[in-house]
């Protein structure tokens, strides 16, 4: 008991101290205008979008595929159908898309897109929200999914489960099934030596799907009973992202934001004495939002409880607090180039999401604010508030999905540095 | 560094006295309001840029309706009674909403629209500053716009809730068929629609991420009309709960900028045969006709101010008052002035068969009108005037306080009365040199 007591102190001495040691980290510029920025809609064909009005479409998926191309996948309401688009980087536009209603039957968001480059391939996962009433004033969407695992389990209201595809062109799409019965899917990860999907799913199962017998398996449940009568657990949340390092383990956070890898040959979780950073007394709701690998094998990412950015050295076990960029909570995206210099979607859908950068040498952010984005194709411009996944595209190309419904692709210009810093201290 | 607890004491009682609380009775009419054959009833708000948008509107009893923003705080609300000829200071909106400083709203900016089947005006409320709508940085937050009902007959006040986080309400439109309101945030122009019976309110999704149209129109099918990022109309059927892309853009003149068409129009009168008359943000009077399915007829009445073809000039009119054939408006506001010098208000008659415009008044005492189709039974129009806008962010920059010190200015919001034909027979003849 004292023993855990004094590793907790430490711990908590240890955090401070990584604390102090970064005084820099909170200081940030207010609304730093971009150069060169602009934007297309999604399947611009002349002035209208090809995507209709009613499909509400916001970007929640894209995935960097051969060369400039690249491919993303839409939000749409409860109910209508998600599409899929492709477009590219070098022309900055988007060229075309498809509706999966009759490939992927029943499926309105396209959570999460990953490309295979050894085979030409993107496999990709999606999940669907309750039908109803969608209010805006609150985003509803974890809380009434696994409120339906608890109190309306007999009333079987859940969404239709989400499914797993493939393909190599637009044009060839291949359903791949149900990766959890009654289940949606948040995201994956490719696991090439066992050619096999590791996946979150929207009730917290990790799961194995095999690509070559089609079988989906749960390996983990992070929220296996409702032991609580008053149902407390339904406000848990996990890390709805993996990652896999460059040793090629398979990384995620569970319980209070503990670090795991996943154990392929075991099929079953390590938990490791690592933890996320969270504001106190948030760690149950706490989870990564989004995570990448960087060049020099370190990993950045945001936290879903408190918009915490963190860097993560999966060799030493090491997870540090940067600092929280902006006031809301969430980081929807995050992207790192190999000048080190780390972008991010600080912010989450109900709230505005700013373009924020830190630079991980000199250790200080640049608030990019809202973003008002020109679309030359269309004549016209747009502020984009809602954002969604991003990914970099030569170190020098941000590519952004605008998350809110008749989404955008905003394409920026991004140099080897970033702006100096007013106030930082000068030959630190 | 203590702070002395008197001072604090006498500034607080100081700031207490100093703020002017209206009197509640009704207030009769007075002759001194009357210049030139226009009345410019004061409404007793004296904060800087004390603002009527388009916060007015009145029901088949004569019951005009109207809230004057502060662009702080609050929204002080005032009815005239067109009968009895009286004002009558129904309260503030925060207090009336039970509402804390966490909720603050300072700006009524859509449409007030009466229901005979409810007997209640319905409304949004706004946030009315830039930095809590367009970069969302607003130093105390901005929770978001309410939908609002006032029921004159008890003089009761309440809302139907929330309109979505950190959004206001920048437009709305009702519809007794469909029992809808229908209307736009700012920012990010969402089309919601508010069930009134049930409060049920919808999202359907961007349509305007550029401009947020302030004004919207129904048919008399019950459906909802708005503009959409490339100036043109958008439907909402609400029997199928569907944004219908009309395709019908809004006549424009050359040079108009893409900016100016996703504004789409400032001015909407729905006339009793289902038509609509309005004015576009950049100036051209149209009349749209709306049929069940399909687009529908738009006619372009040419330019509020100018000559029919040739050179347009732009102006600013987020008013309109259509009375048989004949189109009133007021011209100016926003930094759009025909003299640009002395910056008045110009009251322009068109005809709407020869579209022919002619001023029959200038303002003396008020720099913007607003509000559309506030048509007592004895003719007289009805619209809400301000002095030249300040908003509170501005309200100490330099340009505001030379806008304050012109004794013209008294930086006050009038609700201002007036006969357009008796105006036309008295004074057209002394303005006919603006008619070139």
């Amino acid at each position: 008991m004292q023993n855990s007591m004094k590793s907790s102190i430490s711990k908590a001495a240890a955090l401070l101290a990584v604390g102090l040691c970064m005084p820099c980290a909170a200081q940030s510029y207010f609304y730093k205008d971009f150069d060169k920025m602009s934007g297309t809609q999604i399947g611009h064909n002349g002035k209208y979008a090809a995507v209709p009005r009613n499909e509400n479409a916001g970007i929640s998926a894209m995935a960097l595929a051969k060369g400039s191309v690249f491919y993303g996948g839409t939000h749409a309401i409860a109910g209508r159908p998600a599409w899929l688009f492709e477009g590219d980087v070098e022309k900055k536009d988007v060229a075309k898309a498809v509706c999966l209603t009759d490939k992927v039957p029943n499926q309105s968001i396209v959570t999460c897109l990953k490309y295979d480059a050894a085979t030409g391939t993107v496999y990709g996962s999606t999940r669907n929200l309750r039908q109803g009433k969608w209010l805006p004033e609150f985003d509803f969407q974890e809380i009434t999914t696994n409120m339906s695992r608890d109190e309306n389990k007999e009333k079987d209201i859940r969404p239709p489960a989400g499914h797993l595809f493939m393909f190599t062109s637009l044009d060839k799409i291949t359903d791949l099934g149900v990766a959890v019965d009654s289940e949606g899917v948040y995201s994956f990860v490719l696991y090439k030596p066992g050619n096999a999907i590791y996946g979150i799913t929207d009730h917290w199962k990790l799961f194995k799907f095999d690509l070559a017998a089609k079988k989906s398996k749960i390996v983990y449940d992070f929220l296996p009973v409702d032991t609580n009568e008053h149902n407390r657990s339904r406000f848990r949340f996990f890390g709805e992202k993996l990652i896999i390092d460059k040793t090629g383990a398979i990384w995620g956070t569970g319980f209070e934001g503990q670090f795991f890898t996943v154990d392929v040959k075991k099929d079953t979780i390590q938990y490791h004495d690592v933890f996320l950073p969270s504001i106190r007394g948030r760690e149950q709701i706490n989870g990564v939002q989004s995570w990448v690998l960087s060049a020099d094998s370190i990993i950045y990412g945001g936290t879903r409880a408190d918009g915490i950015l963190f860097s993560f050295d999966p060799a030493k076990k090491i997870c540090r607090n940067l600092g929280k960029p902006n006031y809301s909570v969430g980081m929807p995206g995050i992207a790192v180039n190999k000048f080190n210099l780390v972008y991010m979607l600080a912010g989450n859908r109900d709230n505005n999401v700013h373009i924020m950068a830190y630079d991980a040498k000199q250790h200080y952010y640049i608030d990019y604010g809202v973003p008002h984005v020109k679309i030359p194709a269309a004549n016209y411009s747009c502020r984009t508030f809602q954002l969604g996944p991003c990914f970099f595209y030569k170190d020098t190309t941000l590519v952004i999905g605008d998350n809110d419904r008749d989404g955008h692709v905003v394409f920026i210009t991004t140099g080897q540095s970033l702006p100096k810093q007013q106030g930082y201290p000068k030959g630190e | 560094m203590k702070t002395p607890f008197p001072l604090l004491l006498v500034l607080f009682t100081v700031i207490n006295t100093a703020a002017q609380v209206p009197p509640k009775g009704p207030i009769p009419f007075d002759q001194k309001w009357v210049i030139d054959d226009i009345a410019y009833i004061p409404l007793n708000v004296d904060k800087a840029g004390c603002n009527i948008w388009g916060s007015i509107a009145i029901n088949p009893e004569g019951l005009v309706m109207l809230g004057v923003a502060n662009h702080v705080d609050n929204v002080a609300m005032y009815t005239w009674n067109t009968k009895k000829n009286e004002l009558r200071f129904e309260g503030d909106l925060m207090e009336m909403l039970h509402m804390t400083m966490k909720h603050w709203q300072s700006k009524i900016h859509t449409y007030i629209h009466w229901s005979p089947k409810h007997k209640k005006f319905f409304f949004g409320t706004d946030a009315g500053t830039y930095r809590s709508e367009t970069i969302l940085e607003h130093p105390f937050g901005y929770i978001g716009g309410y939908w609002c009902w006032f029921d004159p007959a008890s003089h009761a006040m309440g809302t139907f809730g929330l309109n979505g986080m950190h959004r206001s309400v920048k437009g709305c439109v009702y519809s007794e068929k469909s029992g809808l309101l229908m209307g736009n945030t700012d920012p990010q122009e969402h089309f919601i629609t508010c069930d009134v019976s049930t409060g049920e309110l919808n999202d359907y999704g961007r349509i305007n991420t550029l401009h947020q149209p302030r004004v919207l129109f129904a048919d008399k099918w019950g459906n909802g009309y708005t503009v959409d990022i490339f100036g043109e109309l958008i439907k909402f059927d609400w029997k199928k709960k569907e944004l219908i892309d009309l395709r019908v853009p809004m006549p424009r003149a050359d040079k108009t900028e893409f900016y100016k068409a996703a504004s789409g129009f400032k001015s909407i009168q729905m006339m009793p045969d289902g038509s609509v008359y309005g004015i576009t943000q950049y100036a051209i009077a149209f009349h749209y006709i709306p049929v069940e399915s399909g687009p529908g007829t738009m006619e372009d009445l040419g330019p509020t101010w100018g000559p029919d073809s040739g050179k347009w000039h732009e102006t600013y009119s987020p008013n309109i008052a259509v009375i048989g054939d004949k189109m009133y408006y007021g011209m100016g506001g926003h930094g759009h002035y025909i003299d640009t010098v002395q910056k008045d208000v110009f009251l322009v008659e068109k005809d709407l068969k020869t579209k022919k415009v002619r001023v029959i008044s200038r303002l003396k005492k008020i720099g913007e009108f607003t509000g559309s189709g506030i048509i007592d039974a004895q003719g007289n129009v009805y619209f809400g005037g301000h002095g030249q806008s300040i908003s509170a962010e501005d309200a100490e920059s330099k340009e505001a306080k030379a806008v304050k010190a012109k004794p013209k200015n008294d930086s006050k919001a009038y609700l201002v009365r007036f006969n357009p034909k008796k105006l036309a027979e008295k004074y057209a003849k002394q303005y006919e040199k603006f008619n070139q």
